[in-house]
């Protein structure tokens, strides 16, 4: 093993040189970033200062000019459209602004989906969903989709889809941006508990200090760069 | 089964040689073959369509020269004539409808023991004419016309798959013609007479062509050409009829009409016909026609009494017995109506002893229904 | 296999629960699916029914035939019954000679009530026929007194259908009309048969009968032959045996062919036309792939931030693929089979139709109950699926392409359909189209020809005006936009002018329709004015005579010679035209064979000439002729030379000294003095004959005493003859005309649909424009004027194109296909016309998706 490398097995998440640019405009012009295990970060900074792409990267919903992301030991910046929706699928939870719930999905079938498809046995499968419908306070709405919910209990859900299959890395992105005070501090409350029960690193676009609280370390971002 | 039918009437002999005289026309209107007629020649061969029914009959036993198969075979053209009233006048057109022919052909392959047979009817017009000046006839498959420069006839037949039989008839025997003052008698009713000449012993020679293959044959053959405008009395159910052909050169003719009742009509009748061809005659009561033997068709489940003892009292000779064997059983002639049926096939006869001494040809007509009102 | 189960998954569990949601929408769908099945498959089937009884009548009575015997002009004398020599009797197959011909009864005021056909067969011949021995019916128990109606005068047997249909009882006289006569014929038995295959008008009757009855002394249709052996009806060796000793001993002048030979040239014969029909089903298909295009995408765009969060969510891009794919399949499937019963009712409405142009353009025929045949099924449901999943294929496409960053983060996201954009794939189609003009027709049976080119390019040219559509839309709002100050107006050409893909795709759609409805209006426009001129150049005689009764072109049984002798004597006629016609072989397929007054078709009696009499210096050893347009492409003489046409006498050559338009069919006709016709068919029957008046006759007057006096005659004057003429000419393409309101009807359901997704994907500015204070009228109008501007740019784009296919038409494929050349006509009024509804049109639509669409989001 390299010392990159072995450097790179400690981390969950290890971000090296990362650019990406759009058209003309360079979002991301060098980025390095290492998360441990279990660690949790805040990633702060203003409007089109490449947080969300830099997200939006690690997913691999967009692809990197240059440089390198390892998730877990595995350089994922060099995968393939499979092997990306593999590690989607595998290894990373989303947490949307937008909750982006499947709106004919009823709440337990929504934090199921994630689980369906990797293929996890369906009495397992089911135990997991009732008891992190639990787990995120929901029980009682288990058969209500969407569009019955309230935006707390959406996010809520969502929050429970991004971690049924037990993720090593989950991405919020403004997790409470669209919710009120008090749910939004619920939201943040819950993914605290469940990302330090589930020993999940998690990293967290925020514009919102506040809700940086839960985190063990803020990291701020300007025109493409750490700061 | 043997059924033994024996009819013995007690009135005289000469009670049935007692004259009915005859009406000029039937009751249908056309007109009644007269007595004392003599046929004019070769006119007389030809139709008559005056008059009601008329047929053209060969029956022959054949031997290919190679002696190797021999044959049966037996063709007619019947004459139905319409409406008496148009009788006179002489169609040449296309579809004509005063008169109906029917043709049927048969020929019976001894050796294989096929049976082909075929009925086919024509209105008068482009598939049957029938000329009334001469023999002249071209009905369906069946052509028949006078030889050219001699006595006889040429006939050709055709059968299914191209199958077919030309023969030229030569007789060795004047024309016989049957009944008393020339009228042969069929029942009590007067109408019931017909003109009926035959040549009783033809000498056949030709060329079958049977399944492509064409095999010359000779043989003898018997003719008849009888002309009527009712052939059955009432009441008469059918008949069994046979003519003979003995290898002492002479021939004889039989024929028991059947009543309803299953009795033999008084005016049944046997024939001899001797070497120069003079007739003697006996009704009824002079002869009986025994069943010895029956056959059964699988095809209509008909009965009909193949095997036949015909005993009779010759005028001078005394009595004389015949018994008729089917060559084949299988000769029934099935037409295209499924109540058609009859059977007619080539035999040996034997005398008492069993001996062979001549062939014949058998008809028994009316064993599936009533001939009757058709032939009236 | 995971692929599946997973698209699958997604299908239940989401496609299925949208469809619950927006069911309205999915049941237009698979009605679109379903009407585009349906008419296609219902054009095949009432063309196979229509088609089905092109066969023998007088199979209903016999059986099948299994030969015919026929001449050439399909006519015979009766005389060659005596020539067939040792084939009448042969014990191996039955021959029936048959005539046949049109006869018309008369209701109590002697006016024509219900056309016949009357079939003459030797009856009693019937007795020999090996299907026939146990009877399916038997003529009664008349059998013993056979004489009194075999041959009678005037016995005829009348199926049970027909009897009760017109009211007929046995014994009743009846009055008719054939060959120009009035006759009676006399009800013998009415025929309870079981078989409905027994056509309801059909009149049997002994031959002779048949033949007084009709006034054909001496004629035959033909000689149809039924083997004896029913049992090897399928033996092909048997059956070629038969032939050949048939054929050995057939005179030269006829010929013998199986019958299927002959339903088969029958079928042959219609074939150029029924083709053209199946194709311009086609309309109705395009036009509806293209809608399930429209409305899967829309459902993509409805989607999409469903299909960007599964994305996310790491499902894979090929089960999202299949996942639409399945939807389309699905929609197809269920579609087809909803088609299957859709085409069944089409063709069953459509079928009379259909045999009434047939009888109207070609010979009789009558329809056969519409039947569904499992192949109907099999093709129905792969024609519905195939362009569903086909249509599918984009939607679906674009959803995989689906970019989630974008969608989840800004909400919306429209389709790049670059494809639409590209000014290239539009301009290669229209030139490729141009090209595809060069291939040469090909050639059909019984010699009709199909313009493969034409079609091809046909197709060519309206895909590529559909996808250029879009520029011209967008030119055409950014002009518009110039002279508008209305917020409105503004809005609904700034949206235009933004030439989005959904309007492009809206416009699209619409554009084809629009295209081949304005090709075909100039068609048939042009058609109806070319035949107006011929009738005004041609039909210059003042009195026109035919057999009365009788429609339709192949049922005629001529005039009765010694009826036409009479007539022309009238003392007011100056000049009597009289025509002769019958049929001919040339070399392949079948034409008309005319007898005419050479010298006054040369001279006096006008034509429309492409080339007068004289301009051709006719073949030495062959007949002058003048012959019609369509002869002369057919047979390449339009220069001149010589063309062999067997007749009942043999083959003879004719040469044309002259061509003349002709519009009355399409397999040509060449027209050779009176005495040579007559000569070469042995027939004296004419057809017809235009009369021509002394100077200051009273036209009515005459026409009115020869009516009286000739009522088996059909007597006009000019403008009545014009009058029938043109009801055929609409006849024929009553059709045509369905299909298009069918193409027309979809493609707006199609705009409704395609507006109604437009509107939906810009929810937002709605939304936005509703905070400004945009009241909901304005919203309205906006709407209205957005869709009355696609409906604006589809016709102009339909129109151009339109015009391309009305000279395509005319100048390509009515000329390949039928041979004749029609003057292009371009019925600007009606252009106008239509193009004002298409706006009233797209300005409803507009209206109607806003209403629906504000209602919806309240």
């Amino acid at each position: 093993m390299t010392t990159t490398q072995s450097e790179n097995a400690q981390y969950a998440l290890s971000i090296s040189s990362a650019r990406k640019s759009f058209g003309t405009v360079q979002v991301l012009k060098g980025v390095d970033l290492g998360i441990e295990p279990g660690e949790r970060i805040a990633l702060m900074g203003p409007s089109g200062s490449g947080k969300s792409t830099l997200l939006n990267c690690i997913s691999g919903i967009e692809k990197l000019d240059s440089g390198t992301i390892t998730l877990h030991g595995q350089v994922i910046s060099d995968l393939d459209g499979g092997g990306l929706e593999k590690l989607r699928r595998e290894s990373i939870g989303y947490v949307f602004q937008s909750f982006h719930l499947l709106p004919t999905l009823t709440a337990f079938e929504n934090i199921e989906l994630p689980a369906q498809l990797i293929n996890m046995p369906k009495d397992e499968r089911r135990e997991k969903v009732y008891h992190m419908l639990k787990s995120v306070g929901l029980s009682h709405r288990s058969d209500h989709k969407p569009d019955a919910l309230s935006g707390g209990e959406r996010q809520r859900v969502a929050i429970g889809r991004a971690l049924i299959h037990s993720p090593g890395l989950v991405l919020a992105d403004e997790p409470t941006g669209s919710l009120d005070t008090q749910s939004g501090e619920d939201v943040l409350a819950l993914l605290e508990k469940l990302s330090v029960d589930q020993g999940v690193a998690l990293l967290m676009v925020t514009h919102d200090r506040s809700s940086a609280r839960i985190c063990n370390r803020v990291i701020s971002i300007q025109d493409g760069l750490l700061i | 089964m043997n059924v033994s039918i024996l009819i013995l009437l007690s009135c005289p002999l000469l009670a049935f040689a007692e004259w009915i005289e005859t009406p000029a026309q039937s009751s249908k209107g056309h007109l009644v073959p007269a007595p004392d007629y003599a046929p004019n020649f070769p006119r007389d061969h030809g139709s008559h369509p005056e008059y009601g029914i008329e047929w053209w009959y060969w029956v022959g036993h054949l031997q290919s020269a190679d002696e190797q198969k021999t044959f049966g075979f037996q063709f007619t053209v019947f004459r139905i004539a319409g409406d008496a009233e148009k009788a006179e006048n002489q169609f040449d057109g296309f579809f004509g409808n005063q008169n109906l022919f029917l043709v049927h052909s048969a020929l019976s392959d001894l050796e294989s023991g096929e049976y082909l047979h075929l009925e086919r009817v024509y209105r008068e017009g482009w598939q049957a004419r029938a000329s009334s000046q001469t023999l002249n006839l071209s009905v369906g498959g069946i052509q028949a016309h006078l030889l050219s420069g001699e006595e006889g006839q040429r006939v050709v037949a055709r059968y299914k798959e191209a199958n077919r039989l030309e023969l030229s008839f030569r007789p060795t025997k004047p024309l016989v013609p049957f009944g008393d003052r020339g009228l042969s008698r069929k029942g009590a009713d007067p109408a019931a007479v017909s003109w009926y000449w035959s040549y009783t012993r033809l000498q056949a020679e030709g060329i079958l062509i049977r399944d492509g293959v064409e095999i010359p044959v000779k043989g003898t053959a018997w003719m008849d050409h009888e002309i009527s405008s009712s052939q059955l009395g009432g009441g008469l159910e059918g008949w069994d009829w046979t003519c003979m052909q003995l290898d002492d050169g002479t021939e004889i003719k039989a024929y028991r009409l059947r009543t309803g009742a299953g009795e033999s009509d008084p005016w049944s009748a046997v024939y001899w016909i001797d070497g120069e061809g003079g007739t003697e005659r006996v009704y009824a009561d002079g002869f009986s026609w025994e069943a010895e033997d029956s056959w059964t068709s699988p095809n209509t489940g008909l009965e009909y009494p193949t095997s036949v003892k015909v005993t009779a009292e010759h005028p001078v000779r005394g009595k004389q017995i015949f018994r008729l064997r089917p060559l084949l059983d299988g000769q029934e002639f099935t037409g295209n109506r499924s109540d058609n049926a009859y059977w007619e096939g080539a035999c040996e006869v034997l005398n008492e002893r069993g001996d062979r001494i001549g062939k014949a040809y058998l008809e028994l007509a009316g064993y599936g229904g009533g001939l009757g009102a058709r032939l009236n | 296999m995971l692929y599946l189960r997973l698209a699958a998954l997604i299908l239940v569990r989401t496609t299925v629960r949208h469809w619950r949601e927006k069911i309205g929408s999915y049941l237009l769908l698979l009605a679109i699916v379903a009407v585009g099945v349906g008419a296609f498959n219902g054009i095949r089937q009432a063309s196979r029914s229509a088609s089905a009884n092109f066969g023998l009548f007088n199979q209903a009575i016999s059986g099948q035939s299994d030969f015919l015997i026929e001449s050439p002009t399909k006519t015979l004398s009766a005389d060659v019954l005596y020539s067939l020599g040792p084939l009448s009797g042969d014990p191996d197959w039955h021959l029936v000679p048959v005539i046949e011909g049109s006869i018309t009864s008369l209701d109590g005021d002697g006016e024509p009530q219900q056309q016949l056909r009357l079939v003459g067969l030797d009856l009693m011949g019937l007795a020999n026929l090996p299907n026939l021995s146990e009877a399916k019916f038997d003529f009664g128990e008349d059998e013993l007194t056979w004489y009194d109606w075999l041959g009678s005068e005037n016995s005829v047997w009348i199926g049970r259908k027909t009897a009760e249909k017109l009211g007929f009882d046995e014994g009743e006289a009846i009055k008719f009309i054939a060959s120009g006569r009035m006759r009676e014929m006399v009800v013998r038995k009415i025929i309870g048969v079981e078989s409905s295959s027994f056509p309801d008008d059909l009149v049997i009757a002994d031959l002779p009968t048949a033949q007084l009855l009709l006034s054909r002394p001496n004629e035959l249709s033909r000689i149809e032959v039924i083997i004896d052996r029913p049992e090897l009806r399928e033996n092909v060796d048997y059956l070629e045996t038969i032939k050949s000793r048939i054929a050995r001993y057939l005179p030269e002048n006829l010929a013998v062919q199986p019958t299927q030979n002959r339903a088969a040239d029958r079928a042959a014969i219609t074939a150029a036309f029924r083709l053209n029909l199946t194709i311009l089903s086609l309309i109705a298909i395009l036009v509806g792939a293209y809608l399930i295009l429209q409305a899967l995408d829309a459902a993509v765009v409805r989607r999409r931030s469903e299909v960007a969060t599964l994305i996310s969510l790491g499902v894979s891009r090929g089960v999202l693929f299949l996942t639409f794919l399945l939807e389309s399949a699905v929609i197809g499937s269920i579609g087809s089979v909803i088609g299957i019963g859709v085409g069944w009712l089409f063709a069953y409405l459509s079928a009379q139709m259909l045999a009434d142009t047939v009888n109207a353009l070609y010979f009789a025929t009558t329809i056969e109950a519409i039947s569904l045949t499992w192949m109907d099924c099999v093709f129905g449901l792969c024609l519905g699926f195939s362009f569903t999943l086909l249509a599918g294929w984009l939607p679906a496409r674009d959803a995989m392409q689906t970019p989630p960053a974008q969608v989840l983060s800004r909400g919306d996201w429209s389709p790049g359909f670059s494809w639409l954009r590209n000014r290239w794939i539009g301009t290669v189609l229209l030139v490729l189209g141009s090209l595809l003009l060069l291939l040469p027709p090909f050639p059909l049976e019984a010699g009709g020809k199909m313009a493969v080119g034409g079609f091809l390019a046909a197709g060519c040219w309206i895909l590529g005006a559909a996808l250029l559509s879009g520029h011209l839309l967008v030119g055409l709002a950014g002009l518009l936009r110039s002279f508008s100050s209305s917020p409105t107006s503004r809005l609904a050409c700034s949206r235009l002018h933004d030439g989005s893909s959904r309007h492009r795709l809206a416009v699209a759609g619409l554009v084809v329709a629009v295209g081949m409805v304005t090709g075909m209006f100039q068609m048939v426009d042009s058609f109806r004015g070319t035949i107006e001129q011929w009738f005004n150049v041609r039909f210059q005689a003042e009195l026109y005579i035919s057999e009365r009764g009788v429609t339709g072109a192949g049922t005629i049984n001529g005039i009765d010679p010694s009826v036409m002798s009479e007539l022309v004597q009238d003392e007011t006629i100056a000049y009597a035209d009289i025509v002769y016609v019958s049929y001919a072989n040339p070399p392949e397929g079948i034409t008309v064979l005319s007898g005419v007054d050479m010298e006054a078709w040369s001279t006096t009696i006008r034509q429309l000439w492409l080339k007068p009499p004289g301009s051709l210096e006719p073949v030495e050893g062959s007949e002058p002729a003048l012959i019609s347009e369509t002869f002369a492409r057919r047979f390449g003489l339009l220069e001149g030379g010589s063309i062999e046409l067997e007749t009942t006498t043999g083959k003879k050559s004719v040469s044309p000294i002259g061509i003349y338009s002709d519009y009355g069919n399409e397999f040509g006709t060449a027209a050779v003095d009176i005495s040579t016709w007559k000569e070469w068919t042995q027939s004296e029957r004419p057809i017809n004959v235009s009369l021509y008046l002394n100077e200051g006759s009273d036209i009515n007057g005459v026409r009115d005493r020869l009516r009286l006096s000739y009522p088996g005659l059909d007597v006009r004057n000019a403008a009545e003859l014009r009058g029938v003429a043109l009801d055929i000419f609409e006849q024929t393409f009553k059709a045509t005309s369905a299909l298009n309101g069918i193409g027309l009807v979809v493609a707006f359901a199609g705009l409704l649909l395609g507006l109604l997704a437009i509107f939906d994907e810009s929810s937002r500015t709605w939304l936005t424009l509703r905070h400004l204070g945009f009241s909901k009228n304005q919203f309205l109008l906006s709407a209205g004027l957005e869709g009355a501007g696609i409906g604006l740019g589809a016709w102009i784009s339909g129109s151009l194109v339109g015009l391309a296919l009305g000279w395509l038409l005319i100048f390509v494929i009515n000329v390949q296909s039928f041979g004749w050349t029609l003057r292009w006509q371009v019925p600007m009024a009606d252009f106008l016309t239509f193009g004002s509804l298409l706006v009233i049109a797209g300005f409803l639509s507009g209206l109607l998706a806003a209403t629906y669409w504000s209602h919806k989001n309240k």
